[in-house]
């Protein structure tokens, strides 16, 4: 009952490379091959009327400038870095170039309620493109005892009965019409933490600017 | 920038979802009107139901202190609560809410009704602010079972529920609303387990009359043993019996004249082959009552009245084998 809205949710979503900083050295530098190359998702979050894209992942993920972005067609573009927020754990990319089908995920109209149903799409333990599906558990700052500093702790999350696995990081989560509701950004005790669409508009504005958004660029898919 | 309306292709494929999910958080809303958090741990809160008339039900293994709980109601605000009893055999506690606070009954399902499969929530309160929720589905039902505490239960309920921390005694809510008993973290590893809402109904009744649940209580540890020789297994008609392999000191047992060795072969006229079956006869057997047993001793097939005492309150941390 969902194909047709999953399948435009995940023309939406890519897979997003990060290649080591060749200026990372000593004890900054990676330590085992695995870590040499960071991936994680991303969700395509407006398209201009050309055929550029403004792509927003994870700062954790986007942890170095040579970025390379690959679509559900299997298409890769380089992503240019905008902006990476590290208290917000979010990074804005452009790409250039896109196929058509790169189509962004448009935002939420209704908001959220405990028990409604969220879907996040990434690539958990490398299986590109999954979605996995649940419920939301609570939205707001997280409980006291959650293992996560306090500066963390106390933002606002989308926390999900939804079992996240690394690799959904900066991936969609949207609601039950495929809408954007937040991305996928940590695990904390079980729970799938998700930054609402809200921190996320926020932050791609103050990078941006509405100015620069004003013509041209859509969130429609 | 423009935000288009969704396109119509979206508004004729996920009809269906989107009302799933509407119908989830509207249930999650109405449930969450009868859940509270209990405060009766160090750090953690966990949940409790709102059952009626004031009365809270939560998992007995949350409820740490018997004075100094209150409870967090929905709209925010926090009230006094006593302790009303709690059974640590089958991990259920009542606590009776203090002051002018109304609060809806929970609506109680019939767990008869649920079949693998179901979706059920658990909608959990652990501050003031609002409900929790775990989805999932109805993983398997059966018959009258036993958890390692010695708490006996009307039907076996689990479902594939993430019980985070603070969801013991969170109720498990169909999708129509209906209280289909209370989640406990400590009935099973693997799963979480529900206490049947008929068995927190008569654990409640119980609890308000006496603030505990008796039970009856040989003091008598044993095993099930095999007859070692085929003459006797043909001559018993049967493969062994239940070895008593020790006894309380003063317990009911030890008083009643039964001695280690004897091996139980029946009591009160129902064939015993594992302790579990003396176990379920004493659930029926009130404390006081007397009940024989049939036992072989030193080879000879003797008759043993035993006084049956009161099951001592455990901790509910010690596995007991012994009944």
């Amino acid at each position: 009952m969902t194909g047709g809205m999953t399948d435009r949710v995940r023309d939406g979503v890519v897979q997003v490379h990060v290649a080591p900083d060749p200026r990372a050295r000593g004890r900054h530098a990676p330590r085992r091959a695995a870590e040499a190359s960071s991936r994680g998702a991303g969700v395509v979050w407006a398209r201009d009327n050309g055929s550029r894209c403004l792509v927003v992942s994870n700062a954790h993920v986007v942890t170095g400038h040579a970025v390379t972005v690959v679509g559900i067609d299997g298409v890769a573009r380089d992503g240019e870095l905008l902006a990476r927020d590290t208290a917000r754990d979010l990074a804005l990319l452009r790409v250039d170039n896109v196929p058509r089908r790169w189509q962004p995920v448009p935002p939420a109209t209704v908001p959220l309620r405990a028990g409604s149903v969220v879907m996040a799409v990434g690539h958990p333990l490398g299986v590109a493109h999954a979605m996995t599906s649940g419920v939301v558990h609570s939205v707001g700052p997280l409980r006291a005892a959650m293992p996560l500093p306090e500066t963390a702790r106390t933002l606002p999350w989308l926390q999900m009965d939804v079992r996240l696995a690394p690799g959904n990081s900066g991936g969609p989560v949207v609601d039950a019409c495929g809408h954007l509701v937040g991305v996928s950004t940590m695990i904390v005790g079980g729970l799938g933490l998700a930054i609402p669409v809200a921190d996320v508009d926020r932050f791609v504005m103050d990078v941006h600017g509405p100015s620069h958004l004003a013509h041209g660029w859509t969130r429609a898919a | 920038m423009s935000h288009s309306t969704p396109s119509s292709s979206d508004a004729t494929a996920s009809p269906t979802l989107a009302a799933v999910s509407e119908q989830l958080a509207t249930t999650v809303e109405q449930a969450a009107r009868s859940v509270v958090a209990v405060h009766a741990r160090d750090r953690l809160a966990s949940t409790g139901v709102h059952w009626r008339d004031g009365l809270i039900v939560t998992t007995a293994a949350t409820v740490r202190r018997d004075t100094n709980i209150s409870v967090t109601v929905p709209s925010g605000t926090r009230h006094g609560a006593t302790l009303v009893g709690r059974d640590q055999a089958c991990d259920v506690a009542v606590l009776r809410l203090e002051g002018d606070v109304r609060l809806p009954p929970a609506a109680l399902g019939d767990p008869a009704h649920l079949r693998p499969g179901h979706l059920v929530l658990a909608v959990a309160r652990l501050d003031d602010s609002g409900p929790r929720v775990a989805f999932g589905a109805v993983s398997s039902v059966s018959g009258a079972w036993r958890s390692w505490k010695g708490g006996e239960y009307s039907r076996l309920l689990q479902s594939g529920l993430t019980l985070y921390p603070g969801f013991g005694g969170t109720p498990l809510v169909d999708a129509a609303g209906r209280v289909h008993g209370l989640n406990s973290g400590g009935l099973s590893r693997h799963f979480a387990t529900t206490i049947p809402t008929p068995d927190v109904e008569r654990l409640l009744s119980q609890l308000l009359a006496t603030g505990y649940v008796p039970r009856g209580w040989l003091g008598a540890a044993m095993q099930a043993v095999r007859f070692p020789d085929a003459d006797t297994r043909r001559a018993m008609g049967r493969d062994g019996g239940l070895l008593v392999v020790g006894l309380a000191d003063g317990g009911p047992a030890a008083r009643s004249g039964m001695l280690v060795g004897d091996i139980l072969l029946a009591m009160d006229g129902g064939e015993v082959h594992e302790p579990g079956d003396v176990l379920d006869a004493l659930e029926r057997t009130a404390p006081g009552r007397t009940v024989a047993f049939t036992l072989l001793r030193g080879g000879t097939r003797v008759t043993q009245s035993v006084l049956v005492g009161e099951r001592p309150q455990s901790t509910g941390r010690s596995r007991r084998r012994s009944a």
